[in-house]
């Protein structure tokens, strides 16, 4: 491989790793700045008990946030790509189980005058969106380096000390 | 700092091309010092086994993941317990389809809009429910529940929340309303499904209580068309609404929309008077 392919490949690891932390900081700001709509969004899904889904909905932004701020600084990018393959794998899980059960994912709170913004149309969209970014997060996980990042420093401080063990 | 970087980064690959194996390849048992094993390859192993930089990234992310959800767990639990059942003592009365609780000599006035199919609502009765109650209960509010039917389509076969919007009137006359529509929304049946059935919204009824003809009541729809005509009422009040129209809940005080995702929304309305 040469060079310059290597410097193209983490480019492109580079923008994977800022758009993956772009989705998991908007995500979880999102979900952490309205509790409410995070808790009837994950109910709504209907898979979990009652008691459980208190718990998911506080954590979950948190963990998104969490993940979003060490893909951003490039700490242990690998771990957090395929935490994040785990998490985007359940929520296309999610989805797909509405959907075939018809539930109405979109809360449904906001109807006025009885008709239920119809949301049906939106569970594709949602799936095919959180398959975008699930080939962020393979690319990471099968090749995390990439510019800009804590984890790149830290290899080549691990390099330099080897090197200068072995020498 | 993207020139220091790239530096860096070539001096890696340069140092990755001449060392003989990468910095995350597992040490191999019993090899290091062994006879005949190339010097540099015992020092890289002996790197390999202490801490690399790697391997303490992965380690301090790990435990801040798992603060993270230790911490909002934690909370979450002990917040949980907060919402003790507060048993009503106050007085309720009807006025149309509007339930009118407290005592009529109470300063503040809340006007609470909520769907019994709505799960938002559910949660703000779960969060509000027992402050609410006693706030009722110390004479120092008036809530007028407005129980409007705006996912009537979102049960199958649609008009749960209507049924549901009567029987919670009905429950007035019977004597049971505070008990009735907390239960309502703590027991709320799921959107897309068929809702508590009129056999269901009866039986709770005989449970908590009630008096007078609640199951003709309930079986008869008698409110039905009182709380549709709220419904569209509350639909038609631009001062109801949000951005994305009119929603459920909706509480206002004063005339004006409330913003219960702060938590202090009830006590600050008490306080204004």
């Amino acid at each position: 491989m040469t060079a310059r392919s290597a410097a193209a490949l983490d480019v492109v690891g580079t923008v994977a790793r800022l758009g993956l932390a772009a989705v998991w900081l908007v995500s979880g700001g999102l979900k952490a700045a309205d509790p409410t709509q995070t808790y009837v969004a994950v109910r709504a899904y209907d898979v979990l008990p009652i008691a459980a889904v208190d718990v998911v909905a506080a954590v979950l932004p948190w963990f998104e946030l969490a993940l979003g701020v060490s893909l951003l600084l490039g700490v242990a990018t690998r771990l957090m790509a395929v935490l994040s393959i785990g998490l985007l794998l359940l929520f296309i899980a999610g989805v797909a189980q509405a959907w075939v059960r018809g539930l109405s994912i979109d809360c449904g709170c906001f109807g006025g005058g009885g008709q239920v913004a119809p949301g049906a149309t939106s569970y594709g969209l949602e799936i095919a969106r959180d398959v975008g970014f699930l080939a962020f997060a393979v690319w990471l996980a099968v090749r995390p380096r990439s510019y800009l990042a804590i984890d790149g420093l830290l290899a080549s401080w691990d390099n330099a000390r080897l090197a200068k063990e072995g020498s | 700092m993207g020139g220091a970087e790239r530096g860096d980064r070539k001096r890696r690959r340069d140092a990755m091309a001449e060392a003989p194996t990468t910095v995350m390849r597992p040490v191999q048992p019993g090899r290091p010092g062994g006879p005949g094993v190339n010097p540099s390859r015992g020092q890289v192993a002996a790197v390999q086994r202490r801490w690399t930089g790697g391997r303490i990234a992965v380690v301090a992310a790990l435990a801040a993941l798992a603060v993270v959800v230790v911490v909002t767990v934690i909370v979450t639990l002990s917040g949980r317990t907060s919402p003790a059942a507060v048993a009503a003592s106050y007085p309720v009365r009807l006025d149309g389809a509007v339930v009118v609780a407290g005592q009529p000599t109470a300063r503040t006035t809340v006007d609470v809009y909520e769907d019994y199919l709505c799960p938002a609502c559910a949660k703000f009765e779960q969060d509000n429910g027992a402050e609410i109650t006693q706030a009722l209960n110390d004479g120092q509010i008036q809530v007028r529940y407005h129980g409007v039917a705006i996912l009537s389509n979102a049960s199958k076969p649609p008009g749960y929340s209507e049924r549901a919007g009567n029987a919670a009137v009905c429950s007035v006359d019977a004597k049971i309303f505070p008990s009735f529509h907390e239960r309502l929304f703590a027991d709320q049946p799921s959107e897309g499904g068929p809702g508590k059935s009129d056999d269901e919204l009866v039986a709770l009824g005989r449970e908590l209580g009630a008096q007078g003809d609640f199951e003709n009541c309930v079986r008869s729809g008698k409110h039905t068309e009182a709380v549709v005509a709220e419904t569209k009422r509350a639909v038609g009040n631009a001062a109801l609404r949000g951005p994305r129209g009119f929603g459920t809940p909706t509480v206002v005080v004063g005339g004006e929309k409330v913003d219960i995702s702060n938590s202090d929304w009830l006590r600050e309305a008490i306080q204004r008077g």
